[in-house]
């Protein structure tokens, strides 16, 4: 199932993300870099063949002491990621105001949410949604914010009472309505991974 | 001996008025400064989020300023730091009462004049154009409602504006300290 105006067997089947396939499409795609966000968020549903034959290695970093590997399908999560790591160098008053630095464990607490939901709607549903931006706002907790085709949804978590916590708000683009509460953030809610996959 | 000092404010000279509809209200951000190499959207949902001790997001109404004065109250404010704001460093960006209004968890919006006395400290500008929108915690919905107007309504929310032609002002006034209109009755007819 393709919703995008390019091949996304083209990532697979190719050494370099930067290739492009032989297509009307190929011009378009070449100006953009291939991370562009525009182009990520695709279903790979009957690109298993293709996925056994060109699997590519896993990707691997570390932010401080703690070592990441993501599959290669998430590279879009995998470099906002790699590009929060800063994150963690903001001191109180980053903003030249009143804002708080990030917890350390939050950070992190924030990554592992992250990653438990992109790489369950990618193993169970094949899905690879759309990268968030991950910032620091002022009270010192974290937003991932998703604007996406399919849906709109933000996730805060912060460190209150002595507990880690998480928040949502979002609404998929076809019928706007308000999906809102509180999530856990150390296993995987089915119902809210099933509402996720329209992240792309 | 009692020791208790009753602190009391000035009263303000200015009426508080109904906020009409039909007008607009000016939110001043800061541009923050996290080094990134992908793009981010802004003004971004963490803009919109109470600080400690606030209970409302505050504004400026645009019947007793425009967007050259939001510039000037900025310029003429003090930061924590006791320095002045760099107020270079800030967009502002312009809401319809009317949009305000429809905001889910909106519990009121209110013309709030800040008036600190005539004159007002150093780095502490009277605001007749103060005005306060209370949607209780600012909740992630409203954060993002807040966020995306701006957004998704570019051409109209953004006050384009050349800070550089206010600059000389904002020095001029900066080296009256607080004998400024700004920081008196608002009197700017000198």
């Amino acid at each position: 199932m393709k919703h995008l105006t390019f091949d996304p067997k083209s990532f697979l089947k190719t050494t370099k993300h930067t290739d492009t396939q032989d297509s009307d499409t190929q011009s378009k795609v070449s100006a953009r870099a291939w991370y562009d966000r525009k182009y990520i968020g695709y279903e790979i549903a009957e690109l298993s063949e293709a996925k056994d034959n060109n699997e590519k290695p896993p990707i691997t970093f570390k932010i401080l002491d703690r070592q990441f590997t993501i599959h290669s399908d998430l590279y879009d999560i995998a470099d906002e990621i790699r590009d929060s790591r800063n994150i963690l160098d903001l001191k109180d008053g980053w903003d030249h105001s009143t804002g708080k630095a990030v917890r350390p464990e939050l950070y992190f607490k924030c990554i592992d949410f992250l990653l438990m939901y992109t790489n369950y709607i990618h193993k169970i549903y094949n899905i690879v949604i759309d990268a968030p931006e991950i910032n620091l706002i002022p009270s010192g907790s974290i937003d991932l914010s998703w604007r996406t085709q399919g849906a709109r949804m933000l996730v805060n978590l912060k460190y209150k009472d002595n507990e880690f916590l998480a928040t949502f708000y979002g609404y998929h683009k076809s019928n706007m309505l308000p999906h809102e509460g509180f999530i856990d953030i150390l296993k995987v809610d089915e119902s809210m991974a099933v509402w996720m996959k329209q992240l792309k | 001996m009692d020791e208790t000092v009753e602190i009391k404010m000035p009263a303000c000279p200015w009426p508080v008025e109904q906020i009409e509809d039909e007008s607009f209200l000016y939110r001043q951000i800061p541009v923050h400064t996290r080094v990134t190499s992908r793009g981010r959207k802004f003004p971004g949902e963490g803009h919109f989020e109470l600080r400690d001790g606030e209970e409302s997001l505050s504004f400026n109404w645009d019947k007793h300023v425009d967007v050259a004065k939001n510039y000037i109250l900025l310029g003429l404010t003090f930061n924590i730091n006791n320095q002045y704001l760099e107020y270079t460093g800030y967009k502002i960006f312009k809401y319809p009462v009317n949009f305000l209004k429809t905001l889910p968890k909106l519990v009121s919006l209110d013309h709030t004049p800040n008036y600190y006395g005539s004159p007002s400290p150093n780095g502490k500008p009277n605001n007749r154009a103060h005005s306060s929108l209370d949607c209780g915690i600012f909740d992630d919905g409203t954060r993002v409602a807040l966020s995306d107007y701006c957004i998704e309504n570019i051409e109209e929310s953004e006050c384009n504006f050349k800070i550089k032609a206010i600059k000389g002002e904002i020095e001029e006034l900066r080296a009256r300290a607080n004998e400024t209109p700004y920081h008196k009755e608002w009197d700017f007819t000198e």
